[in-house]
């Protein structure tokens, strides 16, 4: 494994660049940034002592290659190779390759294995100009394979064909193999590359659907073809398509892939609803700019380079903000936006055109950017093509500074279902959704920062349609169900008269949602139960207070520990605990301590690889046996209890010795406060998770030592039966109306209410208005769910007789399946409606 | 001879010369580089004043100003005298003081670390084209038995001419050389402050007299 050294004369830049090798290396490389200087009135330049620690922090690996942008940047790289002792220069190269081409390929070249002179070699290969690529000629010579090699043919189904992620991982195992392996693209009848080279992969332009041939001759050639069937059974790790409605039964084993049959796409359903209207793509586009004669061209080209640099403050502005919000995406895609505004070929072609033509700047700008986005979106490559997209958005950006005029949001004179690749937090706000009915993407996830927003919006809208987006034909009428996450592209009559009805049903359900979601929710013989929302980030915030939500059930706090290479400090977490008590302005907030392990792994805290990290050292447990990091996070919600309600809760607890021993903890987090005179609250009230039998099982035992108890169904649901949360072969037996979940619900509410503290639910199951009659049955006294679950569930809970509840609960936990308690309580729902 | 004492007031002399040329040397750069060459040598050699201690041998001055340069300087600048310093640097470890001989030899090893870190030459409208005239007329004079100062005094003329013998040459490294032949008619920015650090030696050299 070879580590990676970026310097460049902007930090941004080498930070970003740092976050996309990460990426496509998958964190397995060591990729240092060493960019820009610490001098906060000249940040541009590079730093000798800076690159030659970043060396030294990556001498552990097999060998390190450094890559430097321009000139000077290379020679200080240079200068601090030379001050390495000599056994260690020996490790270390400067690679002479284009910065970012470069940087990328040596990153997943490094992943998939290889000496230093093969990564080198990959990296200085990289480049193919943009214009050179699907040009046949331009293609490197095909080699031929040898008479003994093996040969197969596969069909590649991953959305994106052979690029990025899938390319890497398809590489990767290549060169675990000794085998010399060949791939051709059989579908475009390209000659054979060397399969271990990325960029000769890539230079295929595998799409999806298409076939590709391997060849493989050597000792090991039977195990290569083996390699590429479990990557092609495996999608590629690309996830199926998953989703739907809460409420809906346990999703069905997800075999497919994201596309679906006919003339149905299958996606992620975000947002509930129906809409029936003709589809509409939408693109980003340069709106045209007249041409003007400028006398003073010199002033001219000072002008452009001003909105150059306001543009880069806003956008580094914009990184900032995707930080502090956690959101890697935002911040990948705005360091792809610096990129492009930092092109100097672009800026000095304007440059050029201001002056030979004295042309005003955003004339000039308008068209040497259009002209580039232009050639992009030409290009075959979708990976390409979207790259034209985000150069689009700078071009928006400069033009906006330069004419001074804000764009208008976009508006649509007819009723529309928009159509695009993806949506982006900063679309929202372009965008005048009165007469939009529906949104869908082709990429896109539930828990992404754009995901989140569009949660909250009211218009149906699903995530993540795959490629057949493109099969959508414009302006002919498209059927959205946000409900089962699904688009019809060729509905029939039939289909949209009952999407229609469907449609207005929902509406009207919506209306009077609406109208009654900041009442307390009560039910129909005047019980009271407090409505919660879950939250991982501060970005939710203004969805929740919008949602009517009484308070924050759960906020899960191990996205603060993700994506980053060091643990969040004290102060960083104080900072974000008291930002989310200021937002929720009264209401309280149920502070999770980090749950890190089981599905949520975080590399710089150095967890063992285990066979079960379900069944592993997560949570609670993870936090006793670290009890510095464990420290740091209950000082930072200690002191954020000050400012007002918070409670903090202890995630996978399975005995009564860990919850003493985390009160110990807590209470020597007091003391450190107290001793540098710091607030909290001393009376701050302390709960568990129950989501382990053996808690449920003790939870008389454990409710002497706790607050409150909240219940986590996802958890439980699959350790009561046993079956895997990840594995679509035992997803049947992931339900949480199955009796034997109920029944130890119905022991935990129970011990809860003997010790006089008061139970909630945090897990999927506390926002299905369909569990509500039973949990209301059994006497839980707080629902925590997603924001946009809130106003539908109160007026749904509004239409329920606690005392019918109650004696529905005793019946339907005495039932043998599943199935059965669903039919039962669908029956009974109906009745209570009527 | 030249002491430690007298090496380490180079250092701080030359960042008040850098300081009052700032503006100048921004502007030659502005005209053929990226104009930032008068404010780098400043931020490079405040640095290195910061960085000075009275009690080091010329070694660890050398190097010490070397280190403070590369990390400092941010341009293309800061490991060319970099690395000029650290090749000084590591032919005076331990010594307080420096003969004639030990001068030359700290312009000629100067002169070396410019063309390793740059790949230059004389001509190439480089700091080269006033250090290595300086280093050439050092030698020439000390041959012909001129005391330090004398030596040092014909080493600064040169560098002076050399440094004005930039203006009709085409950049062929750096920035500059992007230019092409539009460098022409500009003095080399690199040139300048290699003559300037030459003169300051030169004039703490003097005043000693």
């Amino acid at each position: 494994m070879i580590g990676i050294v970026i310097v460049s004369h902007s930090r941004q830049i080498s930070d970003g660049l740092k976050r996309m090798a990460d990426a496509m290396g998958q964190e397995s490389i060591p990729v240092v940034s060493a960019g820009g200087m610490d001098e906060p009135d000249d940040p541009l330049g590079t730093d000798a002592l800076r690159i030659l620690q970043a060396i030294q922090e990556v001498l552990h690996a097999d060998g390190v290659l450094v890559f430097a942008d321009i000139g000077a940047a290379k020679l200080n790289a240079e200068t601090a190779i030379d001050l390495l002792e000599d056994a260690q220069k020996r490790k270390v190269r400067l690679c002479d390759a284009p910065l970012v081409e470069g940087v990328l390929a040596a990153a997943v070249q490094s992943a998939a294995g290889g000496s230093i002179e093969d990564v080198m070699r990959e990296a200085q290969t990289a480049y193919t100009p943009p214009m050179a690529t699907g040009r046949e000629t331009e293609r490197t010579p095909s080699v031929t394979p040898s008479a003994d090699a093996l040969l197969r043919e596969y069909e590649i189904a991953t959305p994106l064909g052979l690029h990025a992620r899938p390319a890497a991982l398809f590489v990767s195992a290549m060169n675990r193999h000794q085998s010399a392996i060949d791939i051709r693209n059989v579908t475009k009848n390209s000659g054979y590359v060397n399969a271990k080279s990325i960029n000769k992969v890539m230079t295929l332009e595998v799409q999806q659907r298409d076939r590709i041939g391997v060849s493989a001759s050597g000792p090991d050639a039977a195990q290569v073809h083996d390699a590429i069937q479990a990557l092609i059974d495996q999608n590629f790790g690309e996830a199926p398509a998953t989703g739907g409605p809460p409420s809906a039964p346990p999703p069905k084993p997800a075999t497919d892939t994201a596309d679906g049959d006919g003339s149905i796409l299958n996606g992620t359903a975000i947002r509930i609803g129906y809409a029936v209207a003709p589809a509409r793509f939408l693109r980003i586009e340069l709106p045209d700019v007249d041409a003007r004669q400028v006398d003073d061209v010199d002033a001219e080209v000072v002008r452009f380079d001003e909105a150059l640099a306001t543009a880069r403050a806003e956008i580094e502005a914009l990184i900032q903000r995707g930080k502090t919000m956690l959101d890697d995406y935002e911040v990948r895609i705005f360091e792809a936006h610096l990129l492009h505004l930092d092109d100097p070929e672009i800026a000095e072609a304007v440059r050029k055109r201001i002056r030979k033509d004295k042309s005003n700047a955003e004339h000039a700008w308008r068209d040497t950017v259009a002209a580039m986005v232009a050639s992009y979106r030409g290009l075959a490559d979708p990976v390409i093509q979207a790259r034209g997209d985000d150069l689009a958005d700078v071009g928006l950006r400069v033009l906006r500074i330069l004419t001074g005029a804000d764009a208008m949001p976009t508006r649509f004179e007819t009723p529309v279902i928009l159509c695009t690749k993806t949506l982006r937090p900063s679309d929202i706000p372009t965008l005048d959704f009165s007469n939009v009915q529906g949104l869908c993407t082709e990429k896109g996830s539930k828990t992404s920062h754009a995901g989140i927003l569009a949660s909250g919006l009211n218009v149906p809208v699903v995530f993540g349609l795959g490629a057949r987006i493109e099969e959508i034909e414009e302006g002919r009428d498209i059927l959205l169900d946000g409900a089962s996450g699904t688009v019809d592209i060729d509905p029939d009559a039939k289909a949209i008269k009952a999407a229609q009805e469907k449609r207005t049903a929902w509406r009207d359900r919506m209306d009077r949602a609406e109208r009654i979601k900041f009442r307390p929710a009560t039910t129909r013989d005047g019980q009271r139960r407090r409505v919660a929302a879950n939250m991982q980030g501060l970005q939710e915030l203004g969805n929740i207070v919008a949602s009517g939500a009484e308070e924050v059930g759960l906020f899960r706090t191990e996205f603060l520990y993700m994506n980053r290479t060091d643990a969040p400090g004290e102060d960083e977490q104080y900072g974000i605990y008291r930002a989310a008590v200021a937002g929720l302005d009264g209401r309280p907030l149920v502070i999770r301590t980090m749950d890190i392990g089981g599905d949520k792994p975080v590399p710089y805290l150095q967890q063992p690889n285990e066979a079960n990290p379900n069944l592993g050292w997560r949570g609670l447990r993870f936090c006793l046996a670290n009890t510095k990091v464990f420290h740091t996070q209950l000082r930072a919600i200690l002191r954020a209890s000050s400012h007002g309600p918070v409670r903090v809760m202890f995630p996978m607890v399975s005995t009564v010795d860990e919850v003493t021993a985390a009160r110990r903890e807590v209470e020597a987090a007091e003391a450190q406060l107290t001793g540098a005179g710091l607030d909290f609250d001393p009376t701050i009230q302390i709960g568990i998770m129950v989501e382990v039998p053996a808690a449920a099982e003790t939870a008389d035992a454990l409710a002497a030592h706790v607050d409150f108890f909240s219940i986590g169904t996802n958890d439980l649901t699959q350790y009561v039966m046993a079956a895997d949360r990840g594995n679509p072969k035992v997803a049947d037996l992931i339900d949480p109306f199955h009796p034997a979940v109920l029944r130890v619900i119905q022991r935990t509410i129970h011990a809860a209410k003997r010790a006089k503290i008061w139970v909630g639910m945090c897990g999927a199951m506390a926002g299905d208005p369909m569990a509500a009659p039973i949990l209301l049955g059994l006497g839980l006294d707080e629902f925590s769910m997603n924001a946009a679950q809130v106003p539908e569930f109160k007026l749904s809970f509004s239409h329920l007789s606690a005392d019918a509840c109650a004696r529905f609960a005793e019946e339907a936990l005495a039932l043998d399946t599943a199935a059965q308690v669903r039919e039962r309580t669908a029956a009974f729902l109906d009745a209570q409606t009527e | 001879m030249l002491t430690s004492a007298q090496v380490a007031e180079w250092i701080e002399k030359t960042a008040a010369v850098m300081a009052e040329n700032r503006e100048y040397l921004t502007q030659l750069d502005a005209a053929i580089g990226d104009a930032d060459h008068g404010n780098n040598m400043d931020r490079g050699y405040k640095a290195a004043l910061e960085r000075l201690s009275a009690e080091d041998d010329v070694g660890a001055i050398l190097k010490s100003v070397a280190m403070a340069l590369i990390s400092k300087v941010g341009g293309a600048a800061g490991p060319l005298y970099g690395t000029m310093f650290l090749q000084a640097a590591n032919a005076f470890a331990g010594k307080t003081t420096l003969s004639e001989e030990d001068v030359e030899l700290l312009l000629e090893r100067s002169v070396d670390g410019i063309k390793m870190r740059g790949r230059a030459e004389q001509g190439e409208k480089t700091i080269l084209d006033s250090l290595i005239p300086a280093y050439e007329s050092f030698q020439a004079a000390r041959r012909n038995g001129t005391d330090l100062a004398g030596c040092l005094a014909a080493a600064t003329d040169a560098a002076e001419a050399g440094m004005a013998a930039t203006i009709p040459l085409i950049a062929k490294k750096g920035r500059a050389s992007y230019l092409g032949e539009r460098s022409i008619g500009h003095q080399d920015p690199g040139a300048t402050s290699a003559y300037l650090i030459v003169k300051t030696l030169r004039d703490v050299v003097a005043d000693a007299r």
